[in-house]
């Protein structure tokens, strides 16, 4: 897409949908690319400042706030973008692309806390967007956190396969988890990971789809998911009558405070966590970095659908992969 | 009779149904603790810190608790927390939770059952304790 691809103010119009402005806003990055390769681009990019600037001017809701933002922050007006993008979002809160430019304008203006909260508020909002798990991915590893990392960058690559940003950050996180890092990792990172335990051999993101359908098919399973350590759902659902986002997060919080109580009271590696209640029980698997959480039928069996899990991942495990696992 | 009588006398029976939960194979302490993680009674290893238990029993009661009532499966009945060097599971009882501190191998459908088997005297027991 050219510069002068770019339509008209008049006939801009707001997308519908949170994956149609994504679309938009990378082809909006690919007209960014050619501005730095084409100077005669240069003078189309300040028409375009303008032509942005009047659009908010008559239309302050439209979402193209989200463009004129990244594009003033990577100018370095870090104040003229976060002043157009918190308007914007003032007027479209909901709009997932909208709070990842926030993030990253706070996070040029050195406050990676509150980059996080809104790259975490974007996924909230469109659980899909690679960028914002890119985003995280790249924050987790600048911490010394390659196992968090990993869990983004694939989370980015199971939504968007062919992310070759993704797939480069993956590939040094790796390389960091497996000691290649060297001087990288901190004695933090290593007890981080010693506490979580490795991630199984075999559970690779090309299998999440598979461990947790197997396991959602078992009897006793009324629904099963694949969390990572930030409570983001890499797989399944977890619903929950009148809890947006479902249990996923909390399946994540539960997982993360037991692993803590663990620690405390020497009691070695976190396994599983049994939670039977009066309406229902909950079991978390603790796989290295992930959390297969399922929750189980009303008048379940624990016993028996420990079973049955146990036999449904083995399946999974199993070279060649399902087949003869438990179920309905 | 005052409190301190009769605490002691009541605290045996506390006791004695825990003994009954230690005895059970693959179980190292028991702890009856209050929903604020004040220590009821004890009966764990030598080297076991009792507080500590107690206010471990609270802490995983209530972020157990909190996480069904978040995915709208009521109120807690039994944790199991399997780890690889111990096992925790925890009971909620009227007072506040009943801990057991366990083997990693041990059968926990025999240990629910006997922490289910012991909260009924623990209750009646505690009840008084910490009653008016």
């Amino acid at each position: 897409m050219s510069i002068g691809a770019l339509p008209e103010v008049g006939a801009l119009r707001a997308p519908r949908s949170n994956h149609e402005a994504r679309t938009e806003a990378n082809a909006f990055c690919t007209c960014r690319e050619e501005w730095a390769t084409r100077p005669e681009a240069l003078d189309n990019y300040r028409t375009d400042v303008d032509r942005y600037r009047r659009l908010l001017e008559r239309e302050p809701g439209s979402l193209r706030f989200a463009e004129f933002a990244d594009q003033l922050r990577r100018d370095g007006k870090i104040s003229d973008a976060t002043a157009i993008c918190a308007r914007g979002l003032a007027h479209n809160p909901g709009y997932a692309t909208g709070h990842v430019v926030m993030g990253d304008i706070f996070r040029d203006a050195g406050l990676p806390d509150r980059a996080e909260a809104e790259w975490r508020e974007g996924l909230g909002l469109d659980s899909t967007h690679p960028q914002a798990y890119l985003r995280l991915g790249e924050l987790h590893l600048s911490r010394g956190e390659p196992e968090r990392a990993v869990a983004m960058f694939e989370a980015a690559l199971l939504h968007n396969p062919g992310f070759p940003e993704a797939q480069a950050k993956l590939a040094e996180a790796r390389r960091r988890l497996s000691g290649e890092g060297g001087a990288e990792q901190d004695e933090a990172a290593s007890a981080r990971r010693w506490r979580l335990g490795e991630r199984p051999a075999w559970l690779t993101s090309e299998r999440f789809e598979e461990l947790v359908e197997a396991v959602a098919d078992c009897r006793s399973v009324e629904a099963a998911a694949l969390v990572n350590l930030d409570g983001l759902l890499l797989e399944g659902s977890m619903p929950v009558p009148g809890r947006v986002g479902g249990g996923a997060g909390v399946t994540a919080d539960l997982v993360a405070e037991a692993r803590d109580l663990m620690r405390r009271l020497a009691g070695g590696r976190l396994r599983a966590a049994l939670v039977q209640g009066e309406g229902g029980s909950l079991y978390c698997l603790a796989l290295g970095d992930l959390t297969l959480a399922a929750t189980l039928k009303p008048g379940a069996q624990v016993g028996a659908a420990r079973a049955e899990l146990e036999g449904a991942i083995a399946a999974v495990n199993r070279p060649g992969g399902r087949g003869n696992g438990v179920r309905n | 009779m005052c409190a301190t009588e009769r605490d002691a006398a009541r605290g045996p029976r506390l006791d004695e149904s825990l003994d009954a939960l230690t005895r059970t194979e693959g179980v190292l302490g028991a702890v009856l603790a209050t929903e604020d993680g004040f220590l009821l009674a004890a009966r764990v290893s030598p080297g076991q810190d009792r507080e500590g238990l107690a206010a471990a029993a609270a802490a995983i009661g209530r972020v157990t608790n909190d996480t069904l009532r978040r995915l709208g499966r009521g109120d807690l009945e039994v944790a199991t927390l399997e780890a690889s060097k111990l096992t925790f599971l925890v009971q909620r009882v009227s007072v506040g939770f009943l801990l057991v501190v366990a083997d990693p191998g041990a059968d926990v459908g025999v240990i629910a059952t006997e922490m289910s088997r012991a909260a009924v005297p623990l209750e009646r027991a505690a009840a008084a304790l910490v009653g008016p």
